[in-house]
């Protein structure tokens, strides 16, 4: 058995090398399992190619797999770093969080982080907002319906006790706060178009509704009263928390319009 | 073991793609049968194992993963193992299939399917992590012939041979991909036909059929397009042998509409008959009257 595992390391080692295959074969991590020589006698040739060039179609091969689940999570940042900077981007982002799984679902786990850490890609901050929105968008894509509960149905119209009231909020919510107005930069990519990339503070809720994502944008406002009543809190409660990292009282026209929102798009029901 | 485990014909069948989740649902069309790509459904509570469940509900459904790294040589993954048997449960898998390669190695994955050295020692080393898989699956395992772009030095059999002894040692099934085999014949010159003689034939429980690229220097298996004539005549030869089998169609670049990929896979009815399904009883001729 000792030969089998050397070969398998060294081939991978080749593969998932970013340069040529020349290179990657005289490559500290592809020479620790195989001296060039031995690489060179490794592998046959056939009528056609020399024993590295075959070799190359694997190594070929695996940048376009990475660039093709990464761009499936991330099409906006795709879009938005165009074909080549995000293929440059998809090698780093790779060599340094290798697919370890299976799936291909977690293979994008650590994008948003990785923006943030390498710098490498401008604007940072910008582009690891919109990371993070869709990041969040894939995972609430994968959410498991079944353990999260079926969306609360509408809330009734009761008049009575309003400060006590509770409402449910849809299972799958992620409440997200940017630094950037990444919702509607997605919106602008999504549609071919350059998106604003100046600091604009921005709100987004997004949850799913039989096996559909939903992204809604919010007003400040309404992400601090929604984060509250996410909490469990009843609504006067809820009303004053939100009112207290506001700096001051919600308007009632803001609440009118904040419960709105919330109905419409079915992000609370029935508690 | 018997014929090969008792397993059935399923017919004709497509494998099940996003772009076509909504046209199944909606049209239910006339398919004999599903395949499901394991992995896309495994870490999912989301609309694919939605769609797959209710393709499960009307629909004989088959799983074929492409992450087990059968011949790879860190320990099997048994958290994986525990999730496709899960997951076969759950849709009621006639069979659960994988391929004959390893997909990456020190924890990695690569997402391919990468060839091994056909040797003694891969023989061993393989047969018994298949039949470790199959005691926890608790059902054999059904394996496939990858396309191949590289040969080792090393190997002292053809692929066929090692098949062939594989499916005997470790007791498990073949998922014979005719266009892999045709690939791998032109890239590295050898008899296409010889390969699939050297097949035990009741081993064979599935077919798969797909296009493949001329890169010129290579063929490159891409499931793009329709399949070759070349290798429609391999299938033929090969369904000779083994009498018919559940037989699926891949297309995986460029996807038409499902009616086009259908048709494609139903070519297969010149070189096999119709699946044989119940047929309905016999009206009663004399009806009761009150
Ligand atoms: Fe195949």
């Amino acid at each position: 058995m000792a030969e089998l595992p050397r070969l398998e390391r060294w081939m991978q080692a080749v593969i998932v090398h970013p340069g040529s295959v020349a290179e990657a074969v005289r490559a500290r991590s592809a020479t620790r399992h195989l001296q060039v020589s031995d690489a060179r006698r490794a592998l046959l040739p056939s009528r056609t190619m020399a024993p590295l060039e075959r070799l190359a179609i694997y190594q070929g091969m695996y940048p376009l797999r990475m660039h093709e689940a990464l761009a499936a999570d991330y099409p906006g940042l795709a879009a938005f770093l165009g074909h080549e900077r995000f293929s440059d981007f998809v090698l780093s982002y790779v060599a340094v969080h290798p697919s370890r799984s299976y799936t291909f679902a977690h293979l994008g786990h650590r994008v948003p982080e990785f923006l943030r850490k390498t710098r490498r890609f401008a604007p940072t901050a910008f582009l690891a907002d919109l990371a993070r929105l869709e990041r969040a968008m894939t995972e609430v894509f994968e959410v498991d319906e079944e353990q999260a509960g079926p969306p609360p149905s509408p809330p009734r119209h009761v008049a009575t006790d309003w400060a006590s009231r509770r409402f449910a909020v849809s299972p799958t919510l992620r409440l997200l706060s940017f630094r950037y107005a990444v919702g509607p930069a997605l919106d602008a990519l999504k549609s071919g178009k350059r998106p604003a990339t100046r600091p604009r503070a921005s709100w987004t809720a997004v949850h799913r509704r039989r096996y559909s994502v939903y992204r809604v944008e919010l007003r400040r406002e309404e992400f601090l009263l929604l984060g509250a009543l996410t909490k469990g809190r009843p609504l006067g409660a809820a009303l004053r928390e939100a009112a207290r990292r506001n700096g001051k009282p919600l308007s009632p026209a803001a609440v009118t319009r904040a419960f709105r929102t919330f109905t419409a798009e079915r992000l609370i029901g029935e508690g | 073991m018997g014929d090969r485990f008792g397993l059935p014909d399923l017919g004709v069948g497509v494998g099940l793609r996003t772009v076509h989740f909504g046209y199944i649902l909606s049209k239910e069309p006339d398919v004999d049968f599903f395949e499901a790509i394991t992995e896309n459904f495994l870490d999912t509570g989301g609309r694919p194992r939605y769609i797959l469940d209710r393709v499960a509900a009307r629909y004989p459904v088959v799983l074929h993963g492409v992450s087990m790294s059968i011949g790879g040589t860190d320990p099997l993954d048994l958290g994986y193992l525990a999730k496709v048997k899960a997951l076969a449960a759950r849709v009621k898998a006639r069979w659960v299939s994988d391929h004959l390669c390893f997909t990456g190695v020190s924890g990695r994955n690569t997402h391919d399917l990468l060839p091994i050295p056909y040797t003694e020692e891969t023989l061993r080393h393989v047969a018994q992590r298949v039949r470790r898989v199959s005691e926890v699956l608790e059902r054999p395992l059904v394996l496939e012939n990858p396309s191949s772009y590289l040969e080792f030095r090393s190997s002292t059999m053809s692929e066929a041979v090692f098949f062939a002894r594989l499916l005997k040692d470790a007791d498990c099934g073949m998922l014979l991909d005719v266009n892999n085999v045709y690939v791998s014949s032109v890239n590295h010159g050898f008899d296409p036909y010889a390969y699939l003689d050297a097949l035990p034939a009741d081993r064979v429980v599935q077919y798969h059929l797909a296009g493949h690229t001329d890169k010129g220097t290579h063929l490159l298996d891409t499931h793009s397009a329709r399949m070759k004539k070349d290798v429609w005549a391999l299938y033929a030869h090969a369904i000779a042998r083994t009498g018919p089998r559940a037989t699926l169609y891949e297309w995986d670049e460029e996807i038409p509409a499902f009616g086009a990929v259908h048709r494609e896979a139903k070519k297969a009815l010149r070189y096999r008959p119709p699946l044989e399904r119940a047929r309905p009883v016999e009206t009663p001729r004399r009806i009761a009257r009150g």
